[in-house]
């Protein structure tokens, strides 16, 4: 799909717009883990299917199927564009490593590392996983580094967010 | 008699978790009550709802009917419509005012959903998402309301316009059991699907520049008034769907002479709309135990290129229905089947366009039967003479007797496995609508779960009776703990436009939970007959969430409040822990026995490093052995004579049936537990013994009704245990199983497990690989 970058000029506003909600059911779940041995984050996302493929096909503007032999190499250029941790706020993009993916018809797993991530203690994950193709995404995230545990919520509204390392604090749980 | 108390002692040989790391010491008692009725949070009972959950004997709602002309305009894509009105006001109170909603106004570019609506992403917006933000920005599909008039009088009634809704002053107050009787004359423009999305629109086919239109929310309808609410006219947002009066209607619906129209109720001109062979077809599906095409495909693609030469009426009427649906074109192929519920009859029936076969043929009908079959069974008889599917611009939505429903094929006709179960799991989703909220008429604009928490539970249950293994994705437990666990949530009970994570929060938590609460807390029995109960209850009525709770425990006779409170008023979630193991056995106080186990835990004790070094060190009494005495030979485990003769005394004067007790080697385990969550459940514990059987344990969360952090529990067993499991069958969404097993194991994520698995190929497997393209065989190094 074609994307408009850096498309409003300081200041200018916009009027919200969401469209109107319907039955939803677009969400993605990713475990995020900070391997501290290798310093890649290892990241387990669970998306479905049919979300994907339709992002997929928008997005490389062919009839992408999951089943293709050859998808990986689609959805690794996918995930390049829509799943970007940086070690510093304006840095280059961190590398991905892909590791494979399970699909089954409920939901299709990806596996793959994001490199040389143990360096910073905030990175900034920008994830955009069909927040351009799909309307009402909202992808969820746990991130894991060593006890601490935090989730966050990515969506239209929020795509980037922090993953602190190292002194991340665990939430408490929920209340009433 | 201290052998009467049976556990003596003994020996403590596993222990496993830390020690509680400090005793509570609560000022008085610092937990939360988990189990605390729900009375002090829940309305009052009264002579219109009741204590058990039941209307009460002043129960009382309104009834409004309609008589509506519209005409569709296929030019433009526009709308106008006329409206008779008559309000029954069954209420005890005098109105002086009505209130309607304007639903249509959420398309003006100043409404509420759009200013309250926040910063979009820009930076990754598509081109798609820029057509559509500059769209709202100059579309405005708002109610345009040309007059409001006393039907009797034939003057001109006052009325307001406040956003989505609208007061009409009545010309005077309308007493308790009278009527009202007033017109309204509207048109707007209908938003185009593509640009601007929601629950009605018209698609455009630029390949033959037909449209198909579903038109919904589209004429002002009167808002609820009850006891619970009085006026219910919370704006439209958006999220907050609607809540309604039943009525009866008559629609006559003007469209283009070669539109096929499926609408809300039964069709009551056949001969001036359809023809002769398609009133035979339609004998025929009368009779038929499959789809009969009302409408061929072949017919409908020559439809598609032959314009229209006028215009024709179709009139349509419902009974008892909250709303009413419609939608129009030229491209609809038809199929219909009637399907008996015992002796009533519902004419199932599909309308698609040829972009949606072969699937829609194939599926549609067949699964609007099979939930109507499903459905009925878990609540009431499918009340309503028609239900209908259609394939349109709205992905999915429900209005009474009809829905749409968005998925297609491939271009070329293909579809793969998941558009197909999307497809059925969505049709099954929007024709379940019916019973929850149409029927059972709760009040969407405020809980959201209600109607869709309830009927995504009977989704699940219908579509595992579809196919054996059904790919659900709602219903089982283990699918909803990525949810609970994380933190940006809300509870269930909160305000529909207030929700956070929408769909897990309203469909899928609800949901998972009611199917807990069946096959782990209630029992299937238990909870059909009460679930049923509610739905009978409420079948017609305006049900709130105090009802439904009220319901399954008054119908149960079990008392729910903890599992509500849990569930439905937190966001905790299920994470109980194993965090301790104590094996004990009963003694018989036998000296040899007590004193020899003592002395094996004495030798076991680890040799501590200075007496390791120490050992070889020459000993002063070793150079003067004269210093050596009685002590210096004598060991306190030696068991004397006297010990001896003691125990024989006791053994003795034990009857036989403390004898036999203390023969038959129970063995007794304390299992230490955490709820590490915080949401109470039942505790369900499987025992795997030396000799590999298994013995399940089972708990009711009333376990934890004291003490809702830790518990003890003790297994009473007839042989070792070797390993524990909690929640072996994955029955309570527990978030966390790396603590749910003794032995511990270390628990591995998800991606561990997958890499492991990668690493694991055999031969074969690696050949097979060096075959495929390089991005699946090489990790991608990308820096």
């Amino acid at each position: 799909m074609s994307r408009i970058s850096m498309l409003i000029a300081t200041g200018m506003m916009f009027v919200g717009t969401l469209a109107p909600r319907l039955h939803p059911g677009h969400e993605s779940f990713a475990e995020i883990e900070l391997n501290r041995r290798t310093g890649n984050l290892q990241v387990a996302l669970c998306v479905w299917p049919e979300d994907l493929e339709s992002a997929l096909r928008k997005f490389s503007h062919t009839a992408v199927s999951l089943d293709d032999a050859d998808v990986d190499k689609t959805l690794v250029a996918y995930l390049k564009k829509r799943f970007i941790v940086r070690a510093e706020q304006d840095g280059a993009p961190l590398g991905i490593r892909w590791v494979g993916k399970e699909l089954d018809l409920k939901k299709t797993w990806l596996y793959f590392e994001v490199l040389d991530a143990a360096d910073g203690a905030v990175l900034r994950l920008e994830h955009r996983l069909l927040l351009g193709e799909v309307d009402q995404q909202q992808n969820y995230v746990v991130f894991r580094d060593g006890d601490t545990r935090t989730s966050m919520l990515f969506d239209q509204d929020h795509p980037i967010r922090d993953l602190r390392t190292g002194q991340t604090v665990s939430r408490g749980k929920g209340s009433e | 008699m201290w052998f009467n108390r049976v556990l003596l002692l003994l020996s403590v040989s596993i222990v496993i978790g830390p020690i509680l790391a400090a005793a509570q010491t609560p000022q008085k008692f610092s937990q939360v009550d988990k189990f605390r009725q729900l009375e002090e949070i829940l309305p009052t009972p009264n002579d219109f709802r009741t204590a058990s959950g039941a209307p009460g004997a002043q129960y009382w709602q309104q009834q409004v009917n309609y008589e509506i002309d519209v005409r569709l305009n296929d030019d433009d894509q526009t709308i106008s419509g006329f409206e008779k009105i008559t309000y029954r006001n069954n209420s005890p109170d005098t109105l002086s005012y009505l209130w309607l909603q304007l639903d249509a106004n959420i398309h003006r570019p100043d409404s509420d959903a759009n200013l309250a609506a926040t910063m979009p992403d820009l930076e990754g917006m598509s081109f798609g998402q820029l057509r559509s933000l500059l769209a709202r920005q100059s579309f405005d599909g708002g109610f345009n309301i040309t007059r409001v008039a006393d039907h009797v009088a034939q003057k001109p009634l006052q009325h307001t316009i406040v956003k989505t809704m609208m007061r009409v002053d009545l010309p005077r107050p309308l007493p308790s059991g009278e009527e009202f009787v007033f017109e309204v004359e509207w048109n707007y423009a209908i938003n185009n699907s593509r640009l601007i999305r929601g629950r009605s629109g018209y698609e455009h086919f630029d390949e033959d520049g037909n449209n198909i239109y579903e038109i919904a929310q589209w004429f002002p309808r009167l808002c609820a008034y009850s006891d619970a609410t009085g006026w219910q006219h919370k704006q439209f947002l958006g999220r907050g769907e609607f809540t309604l009066e039943f009525g009866d209607y008559v629609v006559r619906i003007t469209v283009p002479d070669d539109h096929v129209v499926a609408a809300t109720g039964v069709l009551m001109n056949e001969n001036d709309v359809l023809n002769e062979t398609q009133r035979q077809r339609l004998e025929e599906a009368r009779k038929s135990d499959r789809p009969v095409f009302i409408v061929t495909p072949e017919e409908a693609k020559a439809n598609e290129s032959t314009p229209p030469s006028g215009t024709r009426t179709w009139v349509f009427k419902a009974d008892r229905v909250r709303d009413f649906a419609w939608a129009s074109s030229r491209k609809f192929i038809w199929d219909a089947q009637l399907h008996r519920m015992g002796d009533f009859p519902v004419m199932a029936m599909s309308f698609y366009p040829n972009e949606g076969e072969p699937l829609w043929s194939r599926y549609s009908t067949r699964a609007i039967i099979h939930t109507l079959n499903v459905y009925s069974r878990y609540t009431f008889q499918y009340p309503y003479p028609v239900a209908i599917s259609v394939n349109g611009p709205v992905g999915g939505m429900e209005y009474p007797m009809i829905c749409f429903n968005g998925p297609r094929p491939e271009p070329d006709g293909t579809y793969s496995a998941r558009t197909k179960y999307g497809l059925i799991s969505v049709i099954i989703h929007e024709v379940g609508h019916n019973f929850f909220p149409m029927i059972v008429n709760s009040d969407e604009r405020q809980w959201t779960w209600m109607d869709e928490g309830l009927n995504t539970f009977l989704q699940y249950l219908s579509e595992q009776e579809w196919e054996e293994g059904y790919p659900s994705r709602r219903g089982e437990p283990q699918d909803i703990v990525d949810y609970m666990r994380s933190f940006d949530q809300v509870p269930i009970m909160t305000n529909s436009e207030s929700i956070l994570q929408f769909g897990p929060n309203a469909y899928h938590k609800p949901a998972t939970a009611l199917n807990i609460l069946r096959e782990t807390i209630l029992g299937r029995e238990l909870f059909d007959y009460a679930f049923r109960e509610y739905a009978r209850r409420w079948k017609f009525k305006r049900p709130m969430p105090a009802d439904f709770f009220r319901t399954m425990e008054d119908a149960s006779g079990i008392d729910l409040d903890w599992f509500w409170r849990g569930w439905f008023y937190t966001t905790e979630h299920v994470d109980l822990a194993i965090v301790g193991v104590t094996e004990f056995r009963v003694s018989s106080g036998d000296p040899e026995e007590v004193k020899g186990r003592q002395r094996e835990e004495r030798e076991n004790q680890p040799l501590t490093l200075s007496r390791e070094r120490n050992r070889p060190l020459q000993k002063f009494i070793d150079l003067y052995p004269d210093l050596k005495d009685f002590y210096n030979a004598y060991d306190v485990l030696d068991v004397t004579d006297e010990e001896r003769e003691a125990y024989q005394r006791k053994i003795e004067a034990l009857s036989e049936e403390d004898r036999a007790l203390l023969a038959d080697g129970h063995v007794f385990y304390l299992v230490e537990l955490e709820n590490v969550g915080g949401l109470v459940m039942p505790v369900i514990l499987e025992a795997e013994f030396d000799d590999g059987t298994k013995q399940t344990f089972r708990f009711p969360a009333e376990l934890w009704n004291k003490n809702n952090v830790r518990v003890k529990k003790l297994l009473i067993v007839d042989r070792p245990i070797r390993s524990l499991t909690l929640d072996p069958r994955l029955e309570t969404a527990d978030c966390d199983l790396s603590n749910n097993r003794y032995p511990p194991e270390i628990p591995k994520s998800r991606f561990e497990l997958f890499e492991r698995r990668q690493r694991g190929d055999n031969p074969m497997q690696r050949a097979a690989k060096a075959d495929q393209p390089d991005e699946q065989k090489q990790p991608e190094e990308n820096k």
